[in-house]
């Protein structure tokens, strides 16, 4: 019967949906009776009702809360340019968000972003606004074959970041480095090679002159929190963001 | 990073390895995409949800893809309100494939489509269905000769 072989390859020509996004929002939401109506399974993530986000926020952090705390992966502080203290300690009720943060006001929590060869993407935290002064960190992704090859900087340095073994640069220069649209006076980048699944991640983390030790570990902490594997030409990853980062 | 994000990266691993195949069984089971996209999609929602007491996810999201499926069908029977979507199916997939399917009871097409179209030998039938080696051979056996010759009908 290779002949019925053969007709059954013909659903191979049968274009399948993506559900990945369904099933984690699924997962999130309140057990379903088995099986589900038909009207749900075709709820497009980008018209997600921020009922459904809420969801998703409080239905994790009830599901996984109790399993989500310190991120396991132990920094190497002397291989980690710029440590200064330990980790922070995340709440026990993290809620788990596979994307990048919004533009404003997003609470702490995993975030991911999925990235193919040449693409990248950004995110700040700012504070101290209310001072009247501000102060910014930015942290830029991107997957390339070489992280280093466009600008400007000292001689890479061998570090292990959050158990991924990489380069560091410091400080570091370069077209498509900063999330903000131009580098203002003083403001210093280090930039990161990190090796996932066969990929290279580049993370641009810049910094102002008045951030805190202690706000400039923070974000050196979303670091070591990342975690990825290879997809298609790219990359998904997923980190560990205190509250405040957006991409607003 | 927690033990939570790393579950999650090996499950979306096996979404990306196993849900393309499993939505097109499901979808030769069914006949209906809506009902290999339900059962896709709650499958993956339930490992996980349920991820620490699995311990074999690829197997399992076939098992309950398929169980999904099936109830699903079950009760749209009982219902008898919704005809299959299967409009755009007839331009892309064998149509009188689908029918003979069809025709055959649920374990024997579960067997059948395992073994034509996912080329699964009769121990990963058995791990993905939860059915046991003997009962597969059984429902392979019957379900390939029901096949043979409802198709032989429908040309």
């Amino acid at each position: 019967m290779t002949d019925v072989h053969d007709r059954f390859r013909s659903l191979d020509r049968v274009r399948v949906p993506e559900l990945w996004a369904e099933a984690t929002l699924r997962a999130v939401a309140e057990p379903l009776s088995a099986p589900q109506t038909r009207s749900n399974y075709m709820l497009p993530v980008g018209l997600a009702t921020a009922a459904i986000v809420i969801v998703l926020i409080v239905g994790l952090g009830l599901l996984w809360g109790p399993t989500i705390g310190t991120p396991d992966a132990t920094p190497t502080p002397e291989a980690t340019p710029g440590s200064t203290s330990s980790s922070p300690d995340p709440s026990a009720s993290i809620p788990l968000i596979q994307r990048m943060p919004g533009s404003r006001s997003n609470p702490a929590g995993v975030y991911g972003w999925t990235g193919a060869l040449g693409s990248s993407t950004g995110m700040h935290n700012v504070v101290g606004l209310d001072d009247g002064g501000g102060r910014m960190t930015q942290m830029v992704f991107a997957v390339e074959d070489d992280c280093f090859a466009s600008g400007d900087g000292p001689e890479p340095v061998p570090v292990t970041v959050g158990g991924l073994d990489g380069t560091y640069v410091e400080p570091y220069d370069g077209p498509g480095v900063l999330f903000m649209p131009e580098r203002e006076e003083g403001q210093t980048t280090g930039a990161y090679a990190l090796a996932i699944d066969g990929r290279t991640l580049c993370v641009y983390l810049t910094w102002d002159p008045s951030t805190t030790a202690d706000e400039l570990d923070a974000a050196r902490q979303v670091v070591e929190s990342i975690r990825g594997e290879a997809l298609g030409s790219g990359l998904r990853i997923i980190f560990t963001l205190p509250q405040g980062w957006d991409t607003g | 990073m927690t033990a939570v994000a790393d579950d999650l990266v090996q499950l979306e691993a096996v979404y990306r390895e196993e849900a393309e195949r499993l939505w097109r069984a499901l979808l030769a089971f069914s006949r209906d995409p809506d009902v290999a996209s339900d059962a896709v999609a709650e499958a993956f929602a339930r490992a996980i949800r349920d991820r620490a007491a699995i311990r074999d996810p690829r197997a399992w999201v076939w098992r309950m893809g398929f169980r999904l499926a099936a109830a699903d069908l079950t009760q749209r029977s009982r219902a008898n309100s919704q005809m299959p979507n299967t409009g755009y199916l007839e331009t892309e997939a064998d149509a009188d494939l689908l029918d003979a399917l069809a025709g055959l009871p649920e374990k024997q097409r579960t067997a059948v489509i395992l073994f034509y179209y996912v080329d699964a030998p009769i121990r990963e039938i058995a791990e993905k269905t939860g059915m046991s080696q003997l009962a597969v051979r059984a429902n392979l056996s019957r379900g390939r000769k029901r096949l043979k010759h409802l198709l032989g009908e429908s040309r």
